[in-house]
């Protein structure tokens, strides 16, 4: 059978197996091998299989004009890793690199607040969707994107803010299904701000300024608004960042890192609504590196603090420790605006 | 050795015997199925396995079952096995199948996936001998789609 060295056939439901195993780009690739290859690299069994196949994290880190993917990879020492940059500007011919980014569950929604258009796409099949242009005039819009588990939905959330009624439209976008802009009928007396919203458990949330600064919580399966008030009156948004924990809503305070430590405020998930407050140590020797984004995966927070080394510190919520992220291949000069996380998805969109 | 060891005699396509401790070659679901129904009096036929790739199989099998054996050495064991020309791994993923051994196949297909992961679609049909039935236009349409995976 195969002591000459001869190729033995692989049966169908091994190479499935294998296949499953891939990342991404080989398996892109690997659609041309035959006709079999090219249906079952699209088959929804197989891409469910595949999705929890990836277990590797993959990284978006978001430069100044440009998007990287990175891969982690252990040098050795426990307590620094490196990531390394692949850029992928140029897949997209018509896409820049829009500065407002937000993230959930595999898919990215880019805009730019001067422009209208949103767009929505996966950096692991470089699958992109234009979402419809608004057909307000001249307003003010924010993107964001939310993804719920019961129906398996990705919903684009657009506020629009009308300066002389003062106050915000909520439309929704159906990813896969609307091909408008639906109005929610919900109207906010607010500002939203373009600060990265998040989406965690189903729900969007964004900061805006009402009478007083809040969060904005959108639930992407009821399409519900519901106003969140923050702990205390907070003057000055900007200090502040949105953060997901543990499947919680989580707010990052980095006013005291020079003093070294920082305030992690997380909305517990009981009827009254609490924030509760974690104050967390930094270690003296980053103290003078203040970061400029957090965000969180597999158990830690993230900041990115471009320093030298274009590095990040990465704090274990759980183990309480602390350790250094070096990213490689991305040009000094040029800072990194963002990192967020992802798990790898072939499952196509829209 | 005690006297209650009990072994079986497994023969290979090509009419080699191997004389197993049943303990261990019942790492194989195949053949556990087999020794539970009673239907094991004398030979177990491997109608879909040589010789050669048995012999591998029951020095992984050998190795896995060796007590106080550590974690760090079977992962050096398990590394050094699979570095085997691609013939014979694929020999030896059919023979997991057939033999339904999971831990060994996931193994395995590890390895290929390892393999095969940075290669072009040509280097893929040759390594599993995959008859390419797309059109040339076709196939040209595929790779533009996905001209990125190629860089």
């Amino acid at each position: 059978m195969n002591s000459a060295g001869k190729i033995v056939s692989i049966p169908q439901e091994i190479m499935f197996e294998i296949f499953s195993w891939l990342p991404s780009n080989s398996l892109m690739r690997f659609k041309c091998v035959s006709k079999f290859c090219n249906s079952m690299v699209s088959d929804s069994a197989f891409l469910d299989i595949h999705k929890c196949h990836s277990v590797r994290t993959k990284f978006l880190v978001h430069g100044e004009g440009v998007y990287y993917t990175a891969e982690e990879k252990k040098d050795g020492k426990a307590s620094a890793s490196v990531l390394q940059l692949d850029t992928f500007n140029n897949h997209y011919n018509c896409n820049p690199a829009y500065s407002r980014l937000n993230c959930v569950n595999g898919l990215f929604c880019g805009y730019e607040s001067s422009y209208m258009q949103a767009t929505i796409f996966n950096p692991s099949t470089k699958q992109v969707q234009f979402l419809p242009k608004p057909n307000e005039g001249k307003c003010w819009n924010t993107f964001s994107l939310g993804f719920e588990s019961e129906e398996n939905k990705y919903k684009v959330l657009r506020t629009t803010y009308h300066p002389r009624e003062r106050h915000t439209k909520y439309w929704v976008f159906t990813l896969g299904i609307d091909k408008s802009w639906r109005d929610t009928q919900n109207i906010f007396p607010c500002i939203p701000y373009s600060m990265p919203s998040v989406c965690t458990s189903g729900v969007i949330y964004q900061f805006a300024m009402a009478d007083y600064i809040s969060i904005v919580a959108f639930d992407v399966k009821s399409e519900k608004i519901e106003n969140i008030a923050l702990w205390y009156a907070v003057e000055f948004v900007y200090y502040y960042q949105l953060i997901e924990v543990k499947s919680k809503l989580g707010v990052i305070d980095c006013r005291k890192w020079v003093r070294g430590y920082f305030d992690l405020w997380i909305l517990e998930k009981t009827p009254k609504r609490e924030w509760e407050r974690h104050i967390i140590g930094v270690p003296s020797i980053w103290k003078t590196t203040k970061p400029k984004f957090a965000s969180f995966f597999d158990g830690e927070i993230v900041f990115v603090v471009n320093s030298g080394d274009s590095c990040c510190l990465c704090y274990d919520f759980t183990r309480k420790s602390w350790r250094e992220l070096k990213i490689k291949g991305h040009p000094k000069e040029n800072d990194i605006k963002g990192i967020y996380s992802y798990v790898e998805s072939l499952v196509p969109f829209g | 050795m005690s006297s209650s060891t009990k072994f079986l005699t497994l023969k290979t396509c090509d009419d080699k015997k191997f004389v197993l401790d049943e303990a261990i070659a019942v790492r194989s679901q195949t053949i556990k199925n087999m020794v539970e129904d009673d239907c094991v009096s004398n030979v177990i036929p491997l109608p879909n396995v040589d010789s050669k790739t048995m012999t591998k199989v029951i020095e992984y099998w050998k190795k896995h079952s060796e007590e106080g054996i550590s974690k760090d050495m079977l992962m050096d064991f398990d590394k050094a096995f699979v570095k085997v020309h691609h013939s014979i791994l694929h020999a030896l993923i059919l023979a997991a199948n057939f033999l339904n051994d999971k831990e060994m196949l996931d193994m395995m297909c590890q390895e290929v996936v390892d393999r095969i992961k940075g290669k072009t679609p040509e280097e893929i049909r040759k390594e599993f001998d995959i008859k390419n039935d797309f059109t040339p236009e076709e196939e040209e349409e595929i790779r533009k789609e996905n001209a990125w995976a190629f860089e």
